[in-house]
C-alpha cells in the first residue's frame, strides 16, 4: 500500500526548452500533418507536455520508486490537461509534480499526480492531471 | 475552413477521425518522441513477461488521436481541457476510430466555449478511451 503521508508531497521542478525539431519529431510519431504545425509560430499539439516531463527531467520512475511503486506495476487510468495561455517554440517550460491524491476504490489502489508547467514569464501554461492504477 | 461558435448546434458530430493501422515502428518513433521508454511499448519479450500478449501501443498516442480529431476540427489553439479515461489496449495492426459529439455550448471569461465528449475505439469496435473536451470558438 502507498505510505498516505505522500499526499501533498511536491517533486523538484524540472525545465524543457521547446524546440522545433522535437516538435515535428512528435508530429511525425502521432502522424499529424496539419500544416498549421509548420508555420513560423507554431500552436502546440495538446499532448506535448508528455514530451516536456519526459525529455525534461520530470522523472516519474524516480518520483514513483520515492514513494513505493514501480514503474513496471502501474497502468494509467485517467489523463486530463487544462491550457493557460498558449505556448511557443523557444519558450522554457518550468513543471512541479505534486501528488495531490492517494486513495483505494474497488479494491485497486489511485495515484493521482497534478503537474503544474509555467513558462519564463511565471504565467501557467498547461496543468496536467494524471490518475494512475497501482496494480496489486 | 473556420468552425464558428454561432454554427455549433448541441448534438452536433465532429467530423470522424481514423487513425493506423498503428505500427511497431510507429511506437518506437513515439518512444523517441515522447521519452517514454516503457518497453511494453517496444519490447515483445518484456511484453509478454508482464502477462501481455506482446507489445501495447502507449495510451498516450491514442489521447494524441483524439486530441487531433479535435485541433483538426476548431484549430490546434482552440483546446482549453482535454480529458480522457483509459479503456482497453491497443495492439500493433489496429486501425483507430476517433469519433466526438458537442454537448453543451457556454460562455465563460469571455470565451465562447463548446464542451463535448470523445469516444475512439478500434474498427472492431473494442473501446480504446472516452474522453471530454472543451474547445474554445470563434464568434461570427
Amino acid at each position: 500500500m502507498v505510505d498516505r503521508a505522500n499526499m501533498g508531497r511536491a517533486f523538484p521542478r524540472f525545465t524543457y526548452t521547446i524546440e522545433r525539431g522535437k516538435l515535428h519529431e512528435f508530429l511525425l510519431a502521432i502522424d499529424d500533418d496539419n500544416p498549421v504545425y509548420q508555420t513560423d509560430d507554431p500552436p502546440m499539439p495538446p499532448t506535448i507536455a508528455t514530451v516536456f516531463a519526459n525529455w525534461g527531467g520530470m522523472n516519474l520512475e524516480g518520483v514513483l520508486r520515492d514513494i513505493g511503486v514501480e514503474m513496471w506495476n502501474v497502468l494509467h487510468s485517467e489523463q486530463e490537461y487544462q491550457f493557460g495561455l498558449p505556448l511557443h517554440v523557444g519558450d522554457r517550460v518550468t513543471g512541479i509534480a505534486t501528488i495531490v491524491d492517494i486513495y483505494d476504490k474497488a479494491g485497486m489502489e489511485f495515484v493521482e499526480i497534478v503537474t503544474v508547467y509555467r513558462n519564463q514569464n511565471g504565467s501557467e501554461v498547461v496543468r496536467d492531471r494524471a490518475l494512475l492504477i497501482v496494480r496489486g | 475552413m473556420t468552425v464558428y461558435f454561432d454554427d455549433i448546434t448541441i448534438g452536433d458530430q465532429l467530423p470522424e477521425l481514423e487513425k493506423g493501422p498503428v505500427s511497431q515502428t510507429q511506437l518506437v518513433r513515439y518512444s523517441g518522441a515522447s521519452g517514454d521508454f516503457n518497453p511494453i511499448h517496444t519490447v515483445p519479450e518484456v511484453a509478454k513477461k508482464v502477462g501481455l500478449d506482446g507489445i501495447i501501443a502507449h495510451g498516450m498516442l491514442i489521447m494524441a488521436f483524439g486530441a487531433q480529431l479535435l485541433t483538426d476540427w476548431a484549430g490546434a489553439g482552440s483546446v482549453r481541457r482535454f480529458k480522457v479515461r483509459f479503456s482497453g489496449m491497443t495492439k500493433p495492426g489496429e486501425t483507430i476510430i476517433c469519433r466526438a459529439q458537442v454537448t453543451q455550448k457556454l460562455e465563460q471569461n469571455g470565451e465562447a466555449l463548446v464542451v463535448g465528449k470523445v469516444t475512439i475505439k478500434g474498427i472492431d469496435d473494442s473501446l480504446k478511451l472516452k474522453g471530454e473536451f472543451t474547445l474554445a470558438l470563434p464568434r461570427k
